[in-house]
């Protein structure tokens, strides 16, 4: 079905796209029970603001913000369940709301939290009823089927009930469902909500495998930085329905200083070394963690530093986990 | 249009294998379902009889009228359980209310086609719709109506028309879940029981204005009483003696119904596609 995207038509386009929703205010006093049945307080959230943006094909891309940031609604207005208050939104060329038809035959929608399998039914019979309602040919669905049994490691499980199938299991056989029709698009909004280590790095090998191989444009929705650092090359940070960060993952680590990590093993029990313009951020078991901006102090000048003090047994630096950029991020944002 | 077609003929028999693998997964479970759907049969089937010979000129109907009437209440509910039980398809304000329209939005098909379809239980959906017919033939043979091919068909047609009709009015109040999700979730649900339960009664004695509701409004009348009237009457006398307009009366109702249906439940969609499920809605979080 790749073949059906024209060359240079981008995955997905929202331009200026907004979507606000009207919210109940009750204040719980029984006085104002004659107002809210004469007229009721409404409050107007705006999920998305004036939003625009634009992912080409090949590109996996990860929608990430805070909860009530506007991620699920943007994948809902994509997907031609939501209908935006304005702007105009196209999905490879298409519009979700005037040709859903057309859109959902070349597109592959998971929403983590929900299943698309048949619960009463074995895993199998899910994926020949998705082969008939999406009409695929039978040299597609044989084709995508074999490879996503592979590579999802699911020929234990073609035969089990999904009722039956515990939660990691579940989702690799929603996401092979997902694929059984070869779309050019995914949206997968939290695909690694509940799952174990093991198959959570499953999963994202082989969504990486799929972009990478097949070409598949995916989007993902997560709140787990660190999953989508691992899988996505560009991201798209959204912030009270405002794009707040678009671009990779180095950036996103420069917007907020370019900080670095470096843990300090020194003799037992010395006290941890004073070292300028870096910030002891924990002690424990003779292990010193700092912080330091690396645009503010070059690596070559902090291992400089660090050779001038002969207590210390070992040294590693590495880059501020993106969980926390994200949550300091989160939290300048709510400052302002 | 043909393309509309295959997609429903092709969903059909999906859902048809799906019935019948779902009914045949297990011997032990499908042996359980057989003997309660006999016994439930049994016991439909029993009460409708008994209840016949105790309402002998009960609303100006006699014993085997009634009990015609009855069996075609049973085979209108046959119908219903044969195209529309699996899936929530004939409850579909359950299906509204849980935000599951979303699930039929992600697919390649049109809505009504998904909604027309996902409901279809030929194997283990059919019990009733035999029972049903064949009281409402035994009823029919004891009243003394030759059952000659244009009476039958008829009897189908009506019956038809007897389950869209419910289906329409189970689809108008089922509307009310697109604005309280929560609140109107189970309403398909009495609505339906009250078809249920009050079909078989015969308006025959009513008063006219209770009469003229039940045969409008709330069209209960219409699922099973003034339908085996016209049927009674073209069979016991002849297919000629229908007159038009009574004849007609529930084919236009059903029409009616199923366009203010339409009408309600794109309104509603509107409102979905705007407002989405019910997450922002204050009748609505789960």
């Amino acid at each position: 079905m790749n073949d059906m995207v024209l060359q240079g038509t981008p995955a997905l386009v929202l331009d200026n796209v907004t979507k606000t929703y009207s919210q109940w205010q009750r204040n719980g006093k029984a006085k104002d029970i004659i107002k809210n049945l004469l007229k009721p307080e409404k409050r107007v959230v705006t999920a998305l603001d004036k939003v625009s943006l634009t992912i080409g094909q090949g590109e996996f891309v990860a929608y990430a913000g805070a909860n009530g940031a506007g991620k699920s609604t943007t994948i809902k207005i994509l997907s031609g369940i939501l209908t935006p208050t304005s702007g105009q939104v196209t999905v490879l060329g298409l519009s979700p709301l005037k040709d859903r038809i057309a859109l959902m035959g070349r597109v592959g929608v998971l929403f983590g939290q929900r299943t698309e399998l048949w619960w009463d039914h074995p895993v199998i019979t899910s994926f020949q009823w998705k082969k008939d309602v999406w009409n695929i040919p039978e040299e597609v669905y044989e084709r995508n089927l074999q490879m996503a049994t592979e590579l999802l490691d699911l020929s234990d499980i073609l035969k089990t009930f999904a009722r039956e199938l515990s939660l990691g299991q579940r989702m690799r056989a929603d996401i092979a469902m997902l694929l059984l029709h070869g779309p050019d698009l995914i949206f997968l909004d939290e695909p690694t909500l509940g799952l174990d280590v093991l198959a959570k790095q499953q999963m994202i090998g082989f969504l990486k495998r799929l972009n990478k191989e097949q070409g598949t444009t995916v989007v993902v929705t997560s709140h787990d930085m660190d999953d989508l650092e691992e899988m996505a090359q560009r991201v798209v940070l959204l912030n009270k329905g405002n794009i707040a960060f678009d671009g990779d993952f180095n950036a996103l680590r420069d917007v907020m200083g370019g900080f670095y990590r470096i843990l300090i093993t020194t003799q037992p029990e010395m006290p941890p070394l004073s070292l300028l313009d870096m910030k002891l951020l924990k002690s424990e078991n003779d292990v010193h963690e700092y912080e330091f901006d690396r645009t503010k102090l070059p690596i070559h000048e902090v291992l400089g530093n660090l050779s001038k003090f002969s207590q210390i047994r070992d040294v590693e630096i590495k880059k501020a986990p993106i969980e926390d950029v994200v949550a300091n991020l989160y939290l300048s944002w709510k400052e302002k | 249009m043909v393309d509309n077609l295959k997609t429903v003929l092709r969903l059909y028999r999906r859902y048809a294998v799906m019935d019948l693998l779902w009914l045949l997964r297990d011997t032990r479970y499908f042996i359980i379902q057989i003997l309660s759907d006999g016994i439930s049969a049994g016991c439909t089937v029993a009460g409708v009889y008994l209840l016949s010979l105790n309402f002998d000129h009960f609303a100006g109907m006699g014993r085997n009228e009634i009990l015609f009437m009855m069996g075609y209440a049973l085979f209108v509910e046959g119908i219903f359980n044969f195209f529309f039980i699996g899936n929530n398809a004939g409850f579909i304000s359950r299906v509204v209310g849980r935000g599951q329209l979303d699930h039929i939005m992600i697919q390649p098909v049109p809505l009504w086609a998904e909604l027309l379809t996902q409901g279809f239980c030929p194997f283990s959906g059919s019990p009733l719709l035999l029972m049903g017919a064949g009281l409402a033939l035994y009823g029919a043979f004891k009243v003394g109506i030759v059952m000659h091919g244009t009476w039958l068909l008829l009897c189908m047609f009506y019956g038809i028309c007897s389950c869209l009709l419910i289906m329409a009015f189970l689809y108008i109040i089922s509307s009310m879940a697109f604005y309280a999700p929560a609140a109107a979730e189970e309403i398909s649900m009495v609505g339906k029981d009250m078809f249920s339960s009050l079909k078989t009664y015969p308006l025959g004695n009513m008063n006219p204005v209770v009469k003229r509701v039940f045969i409008t409004i709330l069209p209960i009348g219409l699922s099973a009483w003034f339908p085996s009237l016209r049927l009674l009457e073209a069979g016991v006398n002849s297919m000629a003696s229908l007159k038009l307009l009574p004849a007609l009366y529930l084919p236009a109702a059903t029409a009616v119904f199923s366009l203010l249906a339409l009408f309600l439940f794109r309104k509603g969609m509107k409102h979905y596609e705007r407002y989405g499920s019910p997450r922002y809605s204050g009748f609505g979080f789960r």
